[in-house]
């Protein structure tokens, strides 16, 4: 008796599940945003009513901070106390998920007056699935994201055909791109005693390797099928490691 | 007064500027691409399977040319003297 009620209480879920389609929330607009020296207001629109969330920091491996704003389709989220004349990275979407993922600069206080520095829209506005986020993201200067300029060169020489990149530039911002979408949908990664982040993308055959503080050192399809994992370091959860730096 | 950073030989070629030990101590490449020889650490041995004195005797053979375009060749560059160093070595 026990079990033909449990089964019906299945039925009841399984049927409720097709009949409500539960749908993922997608990004329509932005974000948007509005500088001051020391606060940032964050803008998006999503199809659906969602949660704010923005969680932002100085490094895109470590996004330490963390504000909440209401339910809706409209959104806004307020950062305040920031730094004048930094780089701040952040994500922005729901409680659960990154819709995605940009970068501003705080206005210096002798720089540009308060109120006044409105960057431009860091996205196009489009309509983007949760389960590609990265590829559309905007990424900071390449100075930013590679972690040793001069080096830059050299290995899109070797490996910005692996990625059909038009130049360093651009396979650069493809490397960063991959490190968002990495930690967005959980690709396998190891970190190793270094704090050297290695990432691969078994579908696409793209593996990558990350500087301590997010930089990259380099990108490129490996031919041999073993080789991430014959990598060093230990295997971590991007999506549940907020910080992908490894303790000083 | 700042001191220089600290480089590394290039076990292949000799080139003395690695910014980076070729493999750390937990194992993995550096992944930086010698400027001199163009042997990348981490992907030449560990994917290409690309000894070192393999690598060696084709850059030897192919005229010890400088490889990088986005690092120049120091001046007065002798790659030959550079070599020494390593062959001497081994």
């Amino acid at each position: 008796m026990r079990l033909l009620a449990f089964q019906i209480l299945l039925l009841c879920f399984a049927g409720w599940g097709v009949a409500f389609n539960v749908r993922a929330v997608s990004l329509t607009r932005g974000p948007d945003v509005s500088l001051t020296s020391t606060n940032a207001v964050i803008r998006w629109t999503t199809d659906t009513e969602s949660g704010s969330r923005v969680q932002f920091g100085v490094s895109l491996g470590r996004l330490d901070r963390r504000v909440q704003g209401a339910v809706g389709t409209e959104h806004t989220v307020e950062l305040r106390e920031l730094k004048p004349g930094t780089l701040y990275y952040f994500t922005a979407g729901t409680a659960r998920v990154p819709l995605a993922t940009n970068w501003f600069t705080t206005p210096n206080l002798k720089g540009p007056p308060d109120n006044v520095a409105i960057t431009p829209a860091v996205e196009e506005p489009t309509s983007r699935p949760e389960t590609n986020p990265g590829t559309q993201a905007r990424p900071p200067p390449t100075q930013v994201t590679w972690g040793s300029a001069r080096t830059l060169q050299d290995h899109f020489d070797r490996h910005g055909a692996d990625f059909g990149a038009r130049d360093p530039d651009d396979y650069a911002a493809q490397a960063w791109r991959f490190l968002v979408r990495a930690k967005a949908v959980g690709l396998p990664a190891k970190i190793d005693e270094d704090g050297v982040l290695r990432v691969f993308d078994a579908q696409s055959g793209a593996f990558a390797a990350y500087n301590r503080d997010g930089t990259t050192k380099t990108y490129f399809k490996p031919g041999r099928r073993r080789y991430f994992a014959d990598q060093p370091g230990k295997s971590v959860d991007l999506r549940k490691l907020p910080d992908v730096q490894p303790p000083r | 007064m700042k001191s220089r950073p600290k480089s590394h030989p290039c076990p292949v070629c000799g080139y003395p500027d690695l910014t980076e030990t070729p493999r750390s101590h937990s194992g993995g490449g550096s992944y930086e691409i010698c400027p001199s020889c163009g042997y990348q650490f981490g992907v030449d041995d560990d994917d290409r399977r690309v000894s070192f004195s393999e690598y060696r005797e084709r850059w030897v053979n192919g005229g010890m040319t400088w490889w990088s375009r986005g690092i120049l060749e120091p001046p007065n560059w002798n790659p030959r003297a550079q070599l020494a160093t390593v062959l001497g070595k081994s």
